[in-house]
Order: structure tokens, then sequence, then C-alpha cells
């Protein structure tokens, strides 16, 4: 049995290895511009130069070229520099050439001084063909970007099982939603996916149960095998297969548990063993250890104004935090209010004339000054009546 | 002094509720020493502010230290007052003891269960002291609802339902339509400790959980061996979401202690063989299927009407098989209705006099416009199957009654089966076709429901699986 187990994974993996991991550079530096020729649509200003292809976009526009690549690329580098935050598009076209247009991906791009290396994944996007006839970059109208390279990579079948394995013990940040579910294992196969993977709703990739389902089936086809063929009681091969369930159980226990315990111990990271005004809750922050300082003045009368970023969910959490003292957020009764806290926007400025204006209008006619100022855009605020 | 004043703050409510539980169990105990106490603190903490709910909304008591006292005094020294003659003509009790060892077991066995009894144990100590007592309130149900209601009460020393609004004004809440128990509990401990304490408040929570499980161990001990009453308990912890609802500020637990409570009494009733073990299994239940009224919305809307439905179904098979007479039957589901209406009627009173929904901060009854939301299914499916909330219970669950269906489906297990399929169902038929379908979209109300129902399914798959494992008679 050993004998016949190595022989098979001799030549279960041996395939495996045959294909390496490869990269395909298109290093636009020295004014190249790889794999050849580009179209370019829409803006007009491109220029190759030493340090890398520049666009400088008068209008929405994109640039394409034929890549005919060999292998199933699984994921893009790109090194890029922006003069302005903005949002690009990777942009490819179908395989069928009867579908008009684009598949795009959409990528944030973060104003920088020198180039920056963007990660994209494309093994987990259902619309994504390696064997696209045509594939290109597209930049909104004002763009300033500098692209210096862009790297495709193809992982090896070994290294995505290696990959996948890594993704399955990678665990999510205690989002709210954590009380409605927990995305539990899941499942990419490759380091750029894996990096990203809980920054989507529902994360890159697919459940890692069906890895534990797969399992399950062939123990079960097994115990199914042994039932018809060796006529191994019913029950015996039930208990059998059960073991095996209980074994699936406790791992996924300590998958889990650990994902639980791993949220526990950043709360003693980043609140816990924090000092006050050092500290971050989750998701929220620095909301609690803000408000946490602003309650005695804010609490030093009735009511007093708050603003947040957009969800209610602040608006509650002070509400509940200074009771019976009442924050306002909107309404005749805010210009009533002394002491306000924003948290968390910088969609509010002290004009002039010292009235708080927000990009809805005037928020308290003031005038208005700082009293302090906390991290994340946050800012206690004393307002004359 | 969080914990002195989290003992203080319960001493009197888990006496009177270990005290209203001996004088059901009458002369003949029917639960284990262990479990009368967890289960005392359940019900009578519940009990408790039930109590002091309508003492304060009857005869305008405050809501102030002085007040929950006078009525947690007042409340055990009647309790004490009932119980003590019947201690006295009760012959000698005998304390159902229940062997806890487990150095029978093989030595690999042991090693496991001590193994996973540390990783457990950690898991849940240190998640829920981390979440409960030292991160501040992130949860928006614990904001909106359970903990702001219970800051409320012990604020303003009574039960206001206008609450502030984004515009500094006061309007209704229409979480003031949920049962004020969790919220008046809290609000009962900060009046102990005479300052709303986030630790303490919350650490009620992680008590619940912990009541939950000893529920459920010894609810299988009766059933079981000692190896699957722990494998079940196990089953129960091991649940990624049924933790994370025991180790943060939410009220699913809570219901889902009193809803295994109500129906596993049910089950021991119409298992035991002893009329009077039975008659104080029905009793308790009876008292645990009353007190579920003044938990969640959802108990009086679908839970109590199944289990009523369960006990109906329950007493005539028992009739029809000469176990009980019909006479019995009618005092047993007469019992059943008179705690149901001692609870329900005073807080439904309080509903319609204060215009208060029947649903969960919306009425389900003035919004039923049916229509078809087949994408739900797909929602429930994966929030079931290939998220991590359940580990592999539910796959577990359905091979299982597969495996075992003539047990499953067969009298008394069917009051098990029959309960999760009766409530379950309701509750997909919801999700399918009402506007309830937006909470199993976004896997909120659906994850919820599964909360509550996840200690019946595990005591259902711990009892199969036991099933799995016993060697042929012929044998």
């Amino acid at each position: 049995m050993p004998r016949r187990l190595s022989i098979g994974l001799f030549l279960f993996i041996f395939p495996l290895t045959v294909s390496a991991k490869s990269v395909i550079e298109w290093d636009f530096r020295n004014g190249q511009t790889p794999p050849g020729k580009w179209e370019v649509r829409g803006f007009s200003n491109v220029k190759p130069y030493q340090e890398g292809v520049m666009i400088i976009a008068d209008k929405d526009g994109y640039m394409t070229t034929k890549p005919e690549f060999k292998k199933k690329i699984d994921a893009v580098i790109l090194t890029i520099q922006t003069a302005r935050d903005m949002e690009a598009v990777l942009l490819w076209q179908e395989t069928n050439i009867a579908v008009k247009g684009y598949n795009q991906l959409p990528f944030v791009l973060e104003k920088s001084d020198a180039p920056q290396v963007v990660d994209i994944d494309l093994s987990t996007l259902s619309i994504w063909n390696s064997r696209a006839p045509e594939f290109g970059i597209g930049v909104p109208k004002g763009a300033q970007v500098l692209i210096e390279k862009m790297e495709f990579v193809s992982y090896n079948p070994l290294e995505k099982i290696f990959h996948g394995a890594l993704s399955l013990w990678k665990f999510d940040v205690y989002a709210p939603q954590a009380i409605n579910f927990l995305w539990g294992p899941w499942l990419n196969f490759n380091p750029i996916a894996r990096a990203d993977m809980y920054l989507m709703d529902p994360p890159l990739g697919i459940s890692g149960m069906w890895v534990v389902y797969i399992i399950l089936a062939i123990f079960g086809l097994r115990a199914g095998k042994n039932i018809v063929k060796h006529n191994q009681p019913q029950a015996k091969a039930l208990v059998m297969f059960l073991g095996v369930v209980g074994a699936m159980w406790v791992v996924l226990d300590l998958r889990m548990g650990s994902e639980i315990l791993s949220y526990a111990l950043t709360d003693w990271r980043d609140h816990v063993l924090k000092n006050p005004g050092e500290r971050n809750t989750r998701k929220h922050r620095s909301f609690h250890d803000t408000v946490e300082d602003a309650i005695p003045t804010l609490t030093s009368s009735g009511s007093y104004f708050f603003m947040g970023p957009g969800k209610t969910i602040y608006f509650s959490a002070m509400r509940y935090l200074t009771y019976p003292v009442k924050p306002v957020q909107s309404g005749p009764n805010l210009e009533n209010t002394t002491y306000g806290l924003i948290f968390g926007t910088n969609d509010a400025v002290i004009n002039d004339a010292g009235q708080l204006v927000t990009s809805n209008g005037i928020l308290h006619n003031g005038p208005c000054s700082i009293e302090k100022e906390y991290r994340d855009y946050s800012f206690l605020l004393k307002c004359r009546q | 002094m969080i914990i002195i004043w989290l003992i203080l703050g319960l001493v009197l409510p888990a006496t009177s509720g270990w005290l209203i539980l001996r004088i059901l169990e009458w002369k003949t105990p029917v639960l284990f020493r262990f479990e009368r106490w967890a289960l005392g603190f359940l019900l009578g903490l519940t009990l408790t502010v039930f109590v002091t709910f309508v003492v304060h909304t009857a005869l305008g008591m405050a809501l102030t230290f002085k007040g929950y006292l006078i009525v947690q005094v007042g409340l055990t020294f009647l309790l004490s007052i009932i119980w003590i003659p019947i201690r006295k003509t009760t012959p000698k009790i005998e304390n159902r003891n229940c062997q806890l060892s487990i150095v029978n077991c093989q030595l690999f066995v042991r090693t496991i269960i001590i193994i996973l009894a540390i990783w457990t144990l950690t898991k849940i100590l240190f998640s829920g002291i981390t979440f409960l007592m030292l991160t501040p309130p992130y949860l928006d149900d614990t904001i909106d609802n359970w903990n702001f209601r219970g800051k409320v009460y012990f604020t303003e020393e009574r039960i206001r339902l206008d609450l502030p609004n984004e515009e500094g004004g006061l309007e209704i809440n229409p979480h003031g339509s949920y049962p004020p128990a969790v919220p008046l509990a809290k609000a009962s401990l900060a009046s102990f400790a005479g300052k709303w304490s986030e630790s303490l408040v919350n650490s009620l929570h992680l008590l619940w959980f912990l009541s939950a499980l000893m529920l459920i161990f010894y609810a299988l001990r009766r059933e079981v061996n000692l190896l699957f009453a722990i494998i079940g308990t196990y089953i129960l912890a091991s649940l990624p979401l049924y933790l994370m609802h025991g180790s943060n500020p939410y009220s699913d637990i809570f219901l889902s202690a009193h809803i295994f409570a109500a129906i596993s009494m049910l089950f021991h009733a119409v298992k035991s063989e002893n009329p009077k073990e039975r008659m104080g299994f029905f009793r308790i239940g009876a008292l645990a299927t009353a007190l579920l009224v003044f938990t969640k919305n959802e108990a009086m809307m679908m839970y109590v009407p199944g289990i009523l439905f369960i006990l109906l179904v329950s007493l005539f098979l028992m009739k029809k098989n000469q176990i009980i007479s019909l006479k019995q039957s009618i005092q047993i589901f007469s019992m059943y209705i008179a705690s149901l209406i001692v609870v329900a009627v005073p807080w439904t009173v309080f509903k319609w006099m204060n215009d208060l929904t029947f649903g969960n901060a919306q009425s389900l009854l003035s919004n039923l416009k049916l229509s078809w939301h087949p994408a739900v299914n797909k929602s429930m499916a994966i929030n079931t199957f290939l998220e991590g909330n359940w580990i592999l219970l539910f796959p577990l669950f359905i091979l299982l009654l597969i495996a075992k269906r003539k047990e499953a489906f067969r009298f008394p297990m069917l009051i098990l089966t029959g309960f999760f399929f009766l409530v379950f169902l309701v509750q997909i038929f919801l999700y399918n076709f009402t506007y309830l379908f937006v909470e199993a979209m976004y896997q909120t109300g659906f994850a919820r429901g599964l909360i509550h129902l996840a200690p019946v399914v595990v005591l259902i798959v711990t009892l199969l699986l036991s099933k799995c494992f016993e060697r042929p008679e012929s044998e």
C-alpha cells in the first residue's frame, strides 16, 4: 500500500512540476512599447520616455494591443505612477468577435511621487480570458499616468495547490457583518488574490467548504464501495464515514476558532493594550478613542452636534454613549448646540465667516472654532449660538 | 468589582429560578443539580425582569436599585414560602448527580476530549471577555436596541419608548416593540452597581451562552452516555456563528436557550415513563414556554405556536397510546395556556396600549403582501452550507436524518424534528414570500433563525449520532 501510494503521489506531482511559474514582462522604459503595436483611442497624448510610457489624457480613452499569451494568465502586476487619485481600468476583448466592446476591470490608483506596484488578480474573475485578442488599459480624462512595466504572471499547478492551502487559512477581519455570517475558509490560488481576498464581498475565489465536501464525497464513495463490493455492514461503513466527518469538523473548528481568536488578538493589539489617543476599534478605527476624549466636553450641555462618515451607526453610537445628552445631526435644533464632533469625514470646513460648511450647505452658522483635532479627519468644535 | 456586582445582581434572580424549578418539580426532582442552577439562572432572571416589568407598568414602581431589590427580594421570599412546605413534606431529595468522570474512556479519547475542552474554553473565554468586556460597543443592534434601551431604562428609571432622533427631538423608537427582558436585566445590574458599565451589563451574554451549553449537556446526559453528551456540547460550542453571538451583546443566544429549555423539557416529559417525573418536566416546559413570550418577538409569532402545536400532537399520541388520560391531556394543555396567558397578557396589553407593532420593528401583519423572491434560496443555501457559520452541522443533520430516518421521524424524536421543520419551513416561507426576504438576502434574520434553532438541531444530531454507534441487539 505505501508503495502504491508513493507511485500515485509521484504520478500526481510530477506533471504538476513540469510547468513552472512564469512571468511575461512588458517593460516600457527606454522608449520601448512591448509587445508590439498599441492602438490608442480617445486621448491622444501618449509618448514613450526613458522612464516609461506617459499618458496625458485630454479625454477618456484607452490603449490596447494584441497580446497572444501562450499560458493562462493569473494576475497582472503594474508598475505605474499617477499625478492624482483616480480609477483606471484594465480592458480586454472577448474571444468571440461577435461580442462588441470590452470587458473592463476597474482598479484604484493613488497619487504618488514614484512608480508604485499595483497587483491585480485575474484568476478569480469569471469574465477573464487569457486568450483575449486585445488587452489594454483605460484612464479617465485629466489623468497623467506613467506606465513603467506590466507583468503577466502564471502560476504552475503545484504552486496553485500550495497557495490554495494558504488561502484556506487566511482570516477575515472582524467586520460588523460577522454577527450575521462569517465567510469562513475561502479558496483562491495565488498570493495576489490571497492578499486582497477579504477586501471584496464575497471574498475573491470560491468557498473553501467545497474542498471539505469533495473530501467527504471521496470517503462517502469509498464507504459505498465497501458496502456494495466488500459486503461491509452499512452501520460499520456509516460509523467510519462519521469518523471522517468528525475529523473534518475538528479541522474546521480549528480554522474558524482561530479566526475568532484572531479577532480578539487584534482587539488586544489595537485597543486593549494601546494608550488613549492611539486606540483603534476594528472598522470604526479611532471613533471610540476620539469620542471617549470628547465626551466630557460634548456632555457639558444638553445637546451637541455630530457629523460622521455617512453611516447612521456612528450617530447611533453617539446617542448611546452620551445618553441622556443628545447628539443632533440635522434640523433646526442643530443651531442651538455649542459643541460638536466631526468624525471621519473631510466634508466639512470652517469658512472665513466662521460658518461650518459641508457639501450639503451650512451646518452651523457659528462662528465655529476647532477646540481639538483628532486622527482620521476628526475635530471637536465649539460654535457660538 | 464587576464580578461582585454581577454576583450581587444575579444571586436573587438565580435563586428565584432555582426555587421555582424546585417547586415545579414538586416532590420528584427531575433535574440534575447543576442543570437546575443553569436553568434557574436562565428562567429566574427572565421571570424576575418580567415581574419587575409588571410591577413597574401596573403600579408605577420606579426602576431604581430599591425597586429592583424589592421585586427580587419579594419574589425570592414568596417562592421560598411556597418551597419550604414542599421541602418538609418531600422525602429526602435524591439529587440527581450525573457521572462526569471520563476516567473510564480510552486514553486516546480522553486526550482528545481534554485538548478540545481546553481549546473550546480558551475560545469562549478569550473571545467573550475581549468582545464583551474589554472593547467598546460595535454592533448595530447593541447600540440601537439591547444596550441602548437598557441604558435609557437605567438613566430614566422607567421604561421609555420615545427616544432621541437625529434632529434632537424625541420619537417612538421601533425597537420598543421588542420585549424589554434583556434591556431590563442589563438595567437592573447597572442599578445595583450604581453606574452603567459595559463590562458588567455585557457579561450577561457570556453567562447565557454558558447556560445554553450546560442545558444541552444535561439534556443529552439524560438520553445518552457521557461521551456523547460531551460530543453534543462540543458541537454546539464549536459552531462559529453561535460563538460569535455568545461573545457579543446580541439577544439571540438568550432566545435560543429559552427555546431549547421549552422544547427539551417537552421532549423529556414525553419520554419519561414515570408519571410524576413526566408532570415535573411538563410544568417546567410550561414555564419556559410562557417566558419565551417575553424574550423576543419571534418567540410569540413563531416559536410558541410551534411548541403548542407539537404539544398538542404529543398529547394526542400519548392519549392514543394510553400513556395519559384525556383529563390529564386537558390539564397539561390548560397548564401551558394558563402560563402563557400570565406572561402574554401583560406584555400584549402594554404593546396594544402603546401602539407597538407585533413584528420586529415593523409589523408583519400589516405588511403581509405575498410575492415570491426566489433569489433568497441561494443566499440561505450559501449561509447554511458554504460559509463558515455552522461548520458541518447541517450536512451532518441531513445525512443523519436520511441514515436514521426511522428513528428521526418517529415519536418521541418527532417532537424535536417536527418542531424544527415546522418553524424552519415557516421561516423559509416568510423569506420566500414576504417583505422579510431582505433578511435572508442579507443573511441577517435568516442566520438568527438558525441561531435560535441550533441547540435543538445539535440535540437531534447527537441523539441520532449515538444511535449510529449503538451495537446491534443481536451482538
